[in-house]
């Protein structure tokens, strides 16, 4: 399809949510996902069967007749993702879906993001939580200024920094004090842990961890900020 | 045709929904009746002329807030709480998205002046009604005040904004669009000024459609007033259309 000349249809096969729940306050959960229906051109036939389902999908079915202003953020955050899924998009853009949850409603947002997957829906998520999109993303894009410093799988982007894989052994000193030593390992996981655990002979053993390279350390050494800049972009200083 | 099919429906809808949302609430449906009456009562009381002649100036009043006071405020409050990028993102057309709002204020003024326009009748026992013309004058006055209502809407960010500007353009209107007074009683100056208001052209083929008068002047307010209408309504688009780049 044309990008240009071809909005309109191209819109037809879009869902967006936005940062902010932005259905309408005075309709019912009912009412407000078979106006955004009918805005797409969904058949009348099908209103109530997919505001139904999609109710009971995102657990509001108790909720049908109840104004959005009278339900919680975590409910408007639901129903607000149902909206965006109520004319059968092929592509949803997610932005910052989780922001503001409790932990359970957000744990609950994150498996029904995870359910979009298997029905086939390419999911565009916006995030700052970069532990989120390392748990539901196949690959990311890091941006930075508004251009793409960087877009890969979540493997390829770790590979990318050259960080390994590592065990830590914490080992307890007869003084008391602790002593860390770390040892880097790429398949043969089993071979480096004796090694570490050789060392620890002669000494208490208190802890053994491994430590992966997480996507925050990819998203620091790719975008190139420092921290103070990253905190002026989170509108924390 | 499958796009013309699209902007259609979501023009219904779109208006459909405002008027659930927006419109048929008590406060504006009494505010939209008592508050033409009331102005029109305070003027009556001191007036010793026929008092059939302020019906059209009642009417007129009642479609100009009942389309304009919504009208002005709705898009502002969709902006502000987001709503708006979820029509903006519908697979529909700026001007149907833009219509489909006009659509929501014209139907409840047109419904608030129709319940105005029967007391008016059952009070003033008026009678030879020239009954197109009236709704023709009803119907391009809805959407003259609803496109300006619309520009107000579009052009500002905050809802005391819009509701200060739209007063700006409703309050002049009121004094100098024939509401009270005669346009002939008016100064010439004033009456040179009134002929840029829309409420001039709605109260003049009101007064004719409802108490006689030339035919050619109403075909002439008509024409201003359509005229008006798809100047606002461009403007409304192009404004919107500007914000969004």
């Amino acid at each position: 399809m044309d990008l240009i000349n071809e909005i309109t249809k191209i819109k037809k096969h879009i869902g967006v949510v936005p940062e902010t729940s932005n259905l309408y306050d005075e309709l019912s959960a009912f009412d407000n996902l078979v106006f955004c229906m009918q805005l797409y051109g969904v058949p009348r036939s099908e209103w109530k069967r997919q505001a139904e389902s999609l109710l009971e999908r995102f657990r509001l079915s108790e909720k049908r007749d109840t104004p959005f202003s009278k339900l919680s953020r975590g409910m408007k955050r639901a129903l607000t993702i149902a909206a965006a899924l109520a004319h059968h998009p092929s592509f949803i853009f997610l932005d910052e879906p989780t922001t503001g949850l409790d932990v359970m409603s957000a744990r609950n947002l994150r498996k029904m993001i995870e359910g979009f997957h298997d029905e086939g829906v390419t999911v565009f998520l916006t995030t700052h939580y970069l532990e989120e999109a390392e748990r539901l993303c196949d690959r990311v894009a890091i941006i930075v200024g508004g251009h793409i410093v960087a877009l890969d799988t979540i493997d390829g982007l770790k590979t990318k920094i050259n960080k390994k894989n590592m065990i830590e052994v914490t080992l307890g000193k007869d003084n008391g004090q602790l002593e860390k030593k770390r040892y880097e390992y790429d398949d043969n996981i089993e071979s480096t842990l004796q090694r570490a655990l050789r060392t620890a002979n002669g000494y208490n053993l208190v802890s053994v961890n491994t430590i992966r390279p997480s996507l925050e350390d990819v998203f620091v050494k790719m975008s190139g900020l420092s921290s103070d800049i990253m905190l002026t972009e989170k509108g924390g200083k | 045709m499958e796009m013309l099919t699209g902007n259609l429906r979501g023009m219904y809808y779109i208006a459909l929904k405002d008027l659930r949302a927006y419109y048929f609430k008590a406060p504006n449906i009494s505010w939209g009746i008592l508050f033409p009456f009331a102005f029109i009562l305070a003027f009556a009381i001191r007036n010793s002329g026929d008092p059939r002649d302020l019906v059209p100036g009642l009417l007129g009043l009642t479609i100009l807030f009942g389309t304009s006071s919504m009208e002005a405020i709705v898009i502002v409050f969709e902006k502000r709480i987001g709503a708006l990028e979820r029509l903006i993102l519908a697979p529909i057309s700026l001007s149907a998205l833009m219509a489909g709002k006009l659509m929501g204020g014209m139907l409840f003024g047109l419904t608030v002046t129709g319940v105005v326009l029967a007391v008016a009748l059952m009070i003033f026992g008026i009678s030879s009604i020239n009954w197109m013309l009236l709704i023709l004058a009803l119907l391009f006055s809805a959407a003259a005040f609803s496109t300006l209502g619309a520009v107000v809407s579009v052009a500002v960010r905050e809802i005391f904004d819009a509701q200060t500007l739209a007063n700006a353009f409703r309050f002049p209107m009121m004094f100098l669009g024939g509401v009270f007074v005669p346009l002939t009683s008016m100064p010439s100056i004033l009456q040179v000024i009134a002929r840029f208001l829309p409420l001039t052209y709605s109260i003049e083929m009101l007064h004719i459609a409802l108490l006689g008068g030339s035919l050619g002047t109403a075909l002439m307010d008509l024409a201003a007033l359509a005229g008006f209408s798809l100047i606002m309504f461009l403007l409304a688009v192009r404004i919107l259309a500007s914000r969004l780049e």
